[in-house]
């Protein structure tokens, strides 16, 4: 892995992030406008970075917040649809792969439910490889229907790449679950405001850091009437380091050629570091100098995720019981969200 | 007309042929059924093909095709799979590894084979963003080689089959190519458009031949418990909520994703039992979401039932409680009954003299012009209905609230006694009916009296008022406009009675059931409807003049006049 050229090899993928300034839109003709902007971006940073083999634009890219419920209905988009077609142009014509925000996308049941958060990963013919959905909508702000799975998809010269979104990146369990499937580069697209700034770029490096994988962040700017974007758009190595960040400009880009063989080496050969390889091998040394089996110990040892797992209303009963029992607070309440003073009753 | 070709035709030939094929004799039958989709049963070497095809086909030689690509099944397809742990997209695509399996180790033997079917991988209609069209072009990618197709997927899929053609005879071909790229293609979130089984290439059969199902009967019932708990005792078939049927026949995929089952000869249909079926119904309404500006499609499921009939001594005794009432509002109905005799003016014969056009007619008389005769005045009774009416009453939990030692729906169900008594004598057509929710999937619609139903038979259903639950009052409103607009009548009159704003358990934004009653109302104005409500607690004044509108509503200030203010709103505002 390296950073500073502009080239990429047929050993590693050429990556790019933007600090793309977050739009403040309204209509579905001004979203096919930002979109069309976005893929003369596309095009434009090829010329520029003609190693580049993967683009990731930030959540919110392409349809901005829609604060107004109706507007934000109105404007959702079907996948495939007019957005995806600007941007599959884009990356045939840049010969490049890409990573766009839908927000959103239409529900199968649209309009009676909630549209999702989605992000796609296009390839330089233009075709959807990966349709991803928002797993952990950043409530209570956000109204996305969630997702229900990660994926992992082969990407540009074969890395493996899973694509996860935002608020989505504060819960290790994605990271890991994406890492264990398989998933060499992580994307995360965000729209993150102030002022969580510091928090979200440590998350970056520690995840990579922790799962072993690469990461490349890409995050909002700008203001938009209500929040404030701090951008910082990153790319970091599977060993935690990053490679390039950006500060918060407007459309700022950074760019760093991701090794594939590297990354398959690490995880091959490195050992008190190898993350993914020891969560299911644990303690072999003092396995194996207790006579024991060479490979350790395969299972989960973490409580928690067992009872997850077999009995998740447990698990939801016993987080309440550290935490709270109802979704809002009345110390700050927020209108339709019911809090412990909610009077839930017939009436 | 289109022309038609039947199988019997040719089916003799076919079997020539196939025999000649394989050395094997096979039997062709037709499918009298709807479906068009071969299939076949290879135990017994029976390939069953549709009775007719149209022109069109027989010039591609469909029975030529669909017949030589089953056989290819009878011989080379040996394996079978479990239906366990696999959704409809890795079976879809099972499938289609071995079509394309058993076609190629064919064309091993018999090269010429290749014409017949590729004849049918025409690719001018194909979506090209679903997952049939991508699996149909990989179908044409691996058979035929002067295609060359864009799509990475396709691409993948080809390369991924011709580079294990040594493996074509493996057991397990099919399966781990078809899962790898099941495993593509759902990252894609491609979806199957119907859901079910769908036909990839024409001529090709539906692979039951390919699939079982080790699942008891009782498990089935685990998986279609979501959707409604039935009894299926013995059934094969079972009616769901929507109105599809689990379909527990072999080949048949209706049964959701995830399901191959195997055939079970004679299945029968069982539908759902629900409760009190004979006496309730189900009608889904939408929902208006102010925030969204969306209409909601079915969201409220609302359950229509009759209310039970209580004593009918019990409600003498109430109408005696309030007999003084009861005379006064009796006396004015009889007073409505002269006023609906009306007088027919300038008719030609008649009771008496109609003098306006009787000055006029003189007129016209001196003015050498002809005469209207038309000059008599009669009075009628009326033969048409001029008024319908329709009593909404909320019936939820704050009706048990108790005033004066009387509920307020114990009060309220005198007074809509004592209103149908009246409207009863004054000859009006009325329907009485109640409401309460738990929640948009039960809205509870008790009817008291239809417009159809005398109210001397129906009013000891009135005993039967009793509040619960919440007031999702919009679907209800929606609900009774339905029969309302029905009636023939010149004035359409829906009169709600409400103890507070709507409400309901599984909504939290104060104001969403509030705009939501509203668009209900709104929406009658446009069916000919009047809407009116009397509000039985001023603190939600607010919010009802909100949804009915200012002079559409009034606020009862005593509980204990609400029989006569019930009463006289159906003087003010239905016969005026």
């Amino acid at each position: 892995m390296r950073h500073g050229d502009i080239s990429s090899s047929d050993d590693t993928v050429g990556v790019a992030v933007v600090n793309y300034k977050m739009p403040r839109l309204h209509t579905k003709a001004e979203v096919l406008d930002n979109a069309k902007k976005i893929a003369d971006m596309v095009v434009g940073m090829k010329q520029g970075l003609p190693g580049m083999d993967l683009v990731i634009f930030p959540e919110y890219s392409t349809h901005g917040i829609m604060y107004d419920a109706k507007e934000m209905y109105e404007t959702a988009s079907t996948i495939p649809g007019e957005e995806t077609d600007i941007f599959a142009e884009a990356c045939r014509k840049a010969n490049t792969w890409g990573v766009f925000s839908l927000t959103g996308e239409r529900h199968e049941d649209h309009p009676n439910k909630a549209p999702y958060n989605t992000l796609i990963l296009m390839n330089n013919k233009g075709e959807i490889v990966q349709k991803y959905r928002k797993i952990m909508p950043w409530c209570p702000v956000e109204g996305w229907y969630p997702g229900d799975c990660t994926y992992v998809s082969e990407g540009p010269k074969g890395l493996m790449v899973s694509l996860i979104i935002c608020d989505d990146g504060n819960y290790p369990e994605i990271w890991r679950d994406c890492a264990m499937r398989g998933a060499e580069l992580i994307v995360r697209c965000q729209g993150y405001m102030y002022p969580s700034k510091e928090q979200q770029v440590i998350v970056a490096k520690a995840m990579a850091w922790m799962n072993n994988t690469y990461v490349a962040v890409a995050n909002a700017t700008g203001f938009d009437g209500v929040y404030s974007y701090f951008g910082h758009s990153a790319i970091v190595g599977f060993d935690g380091r990053t490679l390039g960040e950006c500060g918060e400009e407007d459309y700022g880009v950074q760019y760093a050629e991701l090794s594939t063989s590297q990354i398959r080496d690490a995880r091959k050969t490195w050992q008190s570091q190898n993350h993914l390889f020891k969560l299911l091998h644990r303690g072999y040394t003092g396995k194996i100098n207790s006579g024991e089996e060479a490979e350790g110990v395969a299972e989960c040892p973490y409580e928690f995720y067992k009872t997850w797992i077999t009995d998740p209303q447990k698990a939801k009963d016993n987080v309440e019981a550290i935490t709270r029992s109802t979704v809002g607070t009345a110390q700050c309440p927020i209108d339709g969200i019911p809090n412990e003073e909610t009077d839930t009753s017939h009436k | 007309m289109k022309e038609l070709t039947e199988l019997k035709t040719c089916h003799r030939s076919i079997e020539f042929y196939l025999r000649a094929l394989w050395n094997t004799d096979f039997n062709i039958q037709s499918i009298k059924s709807p479906t068009t989709i071969p299939y076949s049963n290879i135990a017994e070497n029976q390939i069953f093909l549709p009775e007719c095809i149209s022109d069109k086909l027989q010039k591609l030689n469909y029975y030529y095709a669909a017949a030589t690509h089953i056989s290819a099944h009878t011989v080379f397809s040996k394996q079978t799979y479990d239906v366990k742990d696999l959704n409809l997209m890795q079976r879809s695509l099972i499938d289609l590894v071995e079509d394309l399996r058993v076609e190629l180790l064919a064309l091993n033997v018999f090269p010429g084979l290749r014409k017949i079917w590729l004849d049918f991988h025409n690719l001018e209609q194909d979506d090209t963003s679903s997952a049939i069209g991508l699996m149909k072009r990989l179908s044409r990618s691996v058979l035929d080689s002067n295609y060359y197709d864009s799509s990475q997927w396709v691409e993948k899929g080809k390369k991924l089959i011709q580079n294990n053609l040594y493996k074509l005879e493996s057991k397990d071909f099919s399966r781990e190519l078809g899962l790898s790229l099941a495993n593509d293609l759902g990252q894609m979130r491609l979806p199957l458009n119907s859901g079910g089984y769908e036909q990839v290439i024409q001529y090709r059969d539906d692979n039951r031949h390919l699939w079982y199902e080790h699942i008891e009967q009782h498990q089935h019932i685990e998986i279609i418990k979501n959707n409604e708990k039935a009894s299926l005792d013995n059934k094969k078939l079972v009616e769901t909520d929507n109105g599809k049927k689990v379909d527990i026949v072999d080949g048949d995929f209706t049964a959701g994703e995830g399901m191959y089952i195997n055939r079970k000869k004679n299945a029968v249909l069982e539908f759902r039992n629900k409760k009190n079926s004979k006496n309730s119904s189900t009608i889904f309404y939408p929902e208006w979401d102010y925030k969204s500006a969306v209409l909601k499609k079915k969201w409220c499921k609302l359950n229509e039932k009759q209310a039970n009939a209580g004593s009918l001594d019990k409600l003498n005794h109430i109408l005696l409680n309030h007999k003084f009432t009861f005379e006064r509002l009796k006396n004015l109905a009889r007073k409505l009954q002269v006023v609906k005799q009306q007088r027919v003016r300038k008719i030609p014969e008649g009771d008496d003299n109609d003098y306006a056009p009787m000055i006029d007619s003189m007129i016209s008389i001196r003015m050498n012009a002809t005469p209207d005769t038309r000059v008599f005045i009669r009075n009628e009774y009326r033969q048409t209905k001029s008024l319908a009416i329709s009593i909404l009453l909320d019936l939820s939990e704050s009706t048990n609230y108790v005033i004066s030692g009387v509920s307020i729906s114990q009060t309220l169900r005198d007074a809509v006694l004592l209103l149908g008594e009246t409207l009863t004598i004054a000859d009006e057509q009325f329907s009485i009916a109640g409401f309460s929710s738990n929640g948009r999937h039960e809205i509870n619609y008790i009817n008291f009296k239809s417009f159809t139903e005398p109210f001397s038979q129906t009013k000891a259903r009135l005993l039967d008022i009793k509040g619960q639950y919440s007031t999702r009052l919009g679907a209800a409103i929606r609900h009774t406009a339905q029969s309302l607009t029905q009636q023939n009548a010149a004035k359409k009159l829906l009169l709600v009675i409400t103890d507070g704003a709507p409400s309901d358990i599984d909504v939290y934004d104060k104001q969403y059931l509030e705009h939501d009653s509203w668009h209900a109302v709104s929406s009658l104005y446009s069916k000919g409807i009047k809407p009116f409500c009397l509000n039985l607690d001023s603190r939600s004044d607010a919010a009802i003049e909100h949804i009915f509108g200012k002079g559409r509503f009034e606020t009862l200030e005593q509980m204990n006049k609400l029989p006569e203010v019930l009463s006289s709103i159906y003087l003010k505002y239905g016969r005026h």
